[in-house]
């Protein structure tokens, strides 16, 4: 569960779109805030389906949100 | 700490889990206080009846917490919940690999089965400590990932 490859924007994204807060951001991908926190943490990759769901909900492109850092 | 802090702070799952830890732990004390010290049938026989019925305490929970709009738990609770099975699996096998072994020689038989109630008991109490692992493993893991 702890630590992932993969990073996010989606703490810088949610504050360009309005201070946008963790619980809307929740309850318009359909997740709990505790999810949304333990994403922005890097404690949790999520599935590609909340992924896709989340990029929807911040109005961006995926890629535009998550990133995937090879291993080095 | 007051209720609704707790709330906030833990997820549901979490709440849940330490709350059937506390089931399961005194599920426990009451088969071996009442097979073991008190040599009485009733206790495994109350544990019998409720063992069946805590599965459906999630479902009851879950209904008493859920909100309109607002998700209750999600794939991050079910990845969690995952480590469950794993811990019940690891703890049943010990647990049964032990009994059966213990059961073998008459030296441990005798400490482990003193009256009629305690091999089934001792049976029972098996299910209720792989529960009790599954429980403790995934509110432990919610805490765990608070940190």
């Amino acid at each position: 569960m702890s630590g992932t490859t993969i990073t996010n924007e989606i703490r810088r994204l949610r504050f360009e779109r309005g201070e946008m807060t963790q619980q809307a951001l929740a309850d318009a991908c359909g997740v709990t805030r505790q999810t949304i926190i333990a994403l922005e943490a890097g404690r949790y990759a999520p599935s590609l389906e909340l992924g896709f769901r989340i990029a929807d909900a911040l109005g961006v492109r995926i890629e535009d949100v998550f990133q995937w850092a090879r291993p080095a | 700490m007051s209720r609704p802090a707790v709330r906030d702070a833990q997820p549901f799952g979490e709440r849940f889990a330490w709350r059937m830890v506390g089931v399961f732990a005194g599920m426990a004390l009451m088969l071996v206080a009442g097979t073991w010290l008190g040599g009485r049938g009733t206790p495994l026989a109350a544990v019998l009846i409720a063992l069946p019925l805590t599965y459906g305490f999630r479902w009851r929970a879950a209904s008493d917490e859920a909100r309109p709009g607002r998700a209750l738990e999600d794939e991050r609770d079910a990845a969690i919940r995952a480590r469950a099975d794993v811990a019940f699996r690891r703890a049943a096998s010990c647990w049964f690999g032990a009994l059966a072994l213990g059961l073998s020689f008459e030296s441990s038989r005798v400490l482990l089965a003193p009256n009629g109630y305690a091999v089934p008991a001792l049976l029972v109490l098996g299910l209720v400590v792989a529960n009790l692992a599954g429980h403790a493993t995934v509110a432990w893991r919610y805490r765990q990932d608070r940190a």
